[in-house]
């Protein structure tokens, strides 16, 4: 075989090798923030749920911003590794891997934030359907439970599906690998030889994978939005929100990919393998989801418009023009209008303009999960309860804590599970060997 | 098989690879493993065997896990009364997501376990015939044989391309 399956091999192991101290630092740095954020929290149980800028109108705030944001974030890494992989489209095996890493942190990210929201976290439990002698078991009939099933679910086969990826990769640095991290890689290399009976049971377990995980994507930030669709409030109760809100995760999941691998192939030396036309085609896929986006947003007011509720309408044009305007037309902006530079080839392809976008959309995208719950909970039905909500600095410290973990379990786990699938980057040998 | 000894072959070309499957399928042998370090998708019709039983374990569990998702949600509304404000107490749209989620759920554990079981995955070290230089840039053949045929099996991998033969 050519020297490109070693040279790709050398360049995946090189990047499992132990990190300058530069890394080691940030990570430790990462986990301080993250530390201070769990320390907040630890305030907060201590205090109540008082220490929070929530109260009513507004009892959903942040933290129901920061679950539905980091949600989203999770959607792009199953729509690469299980749909792209479906469709058979080949840039996808430089990049599912981290995209799939990212997903799991970002889930379990997501996870933490109804637990903070709930205040008192120690009866959790009572979420889970199992016999119980208060007599009190989940309704099924509330998205809030369904949600708790989704996510879940979402978890658990995301983790699954990203593990069954790697078994034929961790039997690549086992074989590389000498002393403790031999023992280690042959524990979670699970035997895998690569022989014929193994693949073949391999490949069709892995297309059943994704086959389960593709609806997933869909269904997961579906069931996320009847928390708010199903509920009789104006600028929550509407049909466009199963769509709008899987359009926006898969926007901002991307985007999140994008902001991720422009530092990451460069401190890992990874540049040769996640190239720039990986990173142009999911700024592609960024205009088409940044345009239903934008679709979405210029559908909102019209819907209310046409609707003939006087009540939603007077949202929509506080919206617009009362205290959380500039967030309103900032997302119109970022989601919406930003990504469409993307049609010009040389910001498509040039790297600083990909990552100051993908940044920007991330920005955007928070914002807006802010914008739905925000003000339609502070400006419903009756005068007189109106109120502003402004997050509390626990709130604040915890958000910044949670994204502290996010990216520094992410990068904890690129030195130590291939951030690039081996197996699947090494070109086909039958086209290999085809003359030019 | 009762096998003497194993012949193993390592093939850095492609093509000689394929030739070398072929060459011992067409002289009778069709016990034998293949090891490849990229996934063997688009040339499985070369290997001994074909095919696998998991898509139908996924299926099956997937069935299974639609029947118990209902099961929870409409067993607990029916045993547990909860106050539903006059809505019907089997609500059979939102039981259709709890129905789905445990449809998935169940499917992809059932695939994991049952991929786990049928390629033997779980933590061990290597065959005997297995060379690390499999997950790298090397093609396996590994061939049980008794005495009398090891020479001839030797002679078809050897003129088949292979890089290396040994016998175990």
């Amino acid at each position: 075989m050519s020297d490109l399956y070693v040279d790709i091999e050398n360049e995946v192991m090189d990047a499992l090798e132990p990190p300058s101290w530069r890394y080691l630092a940030l990570v430790a740095l990462l986990m301080l923030g993250a530390g201070t954020g769990a320390l907040v929290w630890y305030y907060q149980i201590r205090y109540g749920m008082g220490t929070t800028g929530l109260n009513l109108p507004v009892c959903w705030g942040t933290y129901i911003t920061n679950f539905v944001f980091w949600i989203g974030i999770g959607h792009a890494g199953t729509l690469i590794s299980a749909i792209l992989y479906l469709f058979r489209v080949d840039w996808r095996a430089a990049v599912y891997r981290s995209a799939e890493t990212m997903t799991i942190f970002a889930v379990l990210t997501a996870g933490m934030f109804p637990l903070i929201h709930l205040g008192r976290v120690w009866v959790f439990y009572w979420l889970l359907p199992y016999p119980n002698q208060r007599h009190m078991w989940p309704n099924f009939q509330s998205p809030l439970v369904l949600d708790v099933l989704a996510v879940s679910t979402y978890l658990i086969v995301s983790v699954i599906f990203w593990y069954t990826g790697l078994i034929p990769d961790l039997a690549a640095v086992r074989d590389r690998v000498t002393g403790w991290r031999k023992k280690l890689y042959t524990f979670l290399a699970m035997g895998w030889q690569g022989r014929n009976d193994q693949w073949r049971h391999y490949l069709r377990a892995y297309t059943c994978l994704a086959c389960l995980a593709t609806p997933l994507v869909i269904s997961v930030h579906s069931v996320v939005s009847w928390d708010f669709a199903v509920a009789l409030l104006p600028g929550w109760h509407s049909t466009i929100f199963p769509p709008y809100f899987v359009a926006g995760a898969i926007h901002s999941g991307l985007a999140m990919v994008i902001t991720l691998l422009i530092p990451l192939r460069k401190v890992l030396g990874l540049d040769r393998i996640i190239q720039k036309r990986h990173l142009t085609a999911m700024a592609k896929l960024n205009i088409l989801t940044g345009s239903i986006m934008l679709y979405a947003y210029l559908v909102e007011p019209f819907m209310s418009w046409y609707s003939g509720g006087d009540i939603e309408r007077a949202l929509v044009a506080w919206r617009g023009t009362g205290p959380y305007a500039i967030y309103y037309w900032g997302i119109l902006f970022l989601n919406g209008v930003l990504p469409l530079l993307y049609f010009n080839k040389k910001l498509r392809t040039w790297i600083p303009s990909l990552f100051v976008i993908s940044l920007l959309v991330n920005v955007g995208m928070w914002l807006e999960r802010y914008v739905i719950i925000v003000p339609s909970l502070a400006h419903d039905f009756i005068p007189h309860v109106w109120h502003l909500y402004t997050p509390s600095w626990v709130e604040l410290t915890i958000s910044i804590g949670a994204g502290c973990f996010f990216l520094g379990m992410f990068l904890i786990t690129v030195r130590i599970m291939p951030p690039v699938s081996i197996v699947e980057a090494r070109p086909d040998p039958e086209l290999e060997e085809a003359p030019a | 098989m009762n096998a003497d000894a194993t012949i193993v072959a390592d093939f850095r070309d492609f093509s000689a690879f394929i030739l070398s499957l072929r060459t011992l399928k067409e002289a009778g042998f069709e016990q034998f493993s293949v090891y490849s370090p990229v996934s063997i998708e688009d040339f499985e019709d070369e290997m001994p065997e074909k095919g696998s039983t998991v898509p139908w374990w996924s299926l099956g569990a997937g069935f299974t896990g639609a029947f118990l998702g209902f099961l929870m949600a409409v067993g607990s509304a029916s045993l547990y009364g909860l106050i539903v404000g006059g809505a019907p107490w089997k609500a059979w749209i939102p039981y259709c997501v709890v129905g789905f989620e445990v449809t998935i759920l169940t499917s992809a554990l059932v695939t994991l376990g049952v991929v786990i079981v049928k390629s033997r995955l779980y933590p061990r070290t290597p065959r005997f015939d297995y060379e690390g230089h499999f997950s790298s840039d090397v093609f396996g053949v590994s061939v049980p044989c008794n005495r009398g045929q090891c020479g001839e099996i030797i002679e078809l991998l050897s003129s088949s391309g292979a890089s290396d033969i040994r016998e175990i």
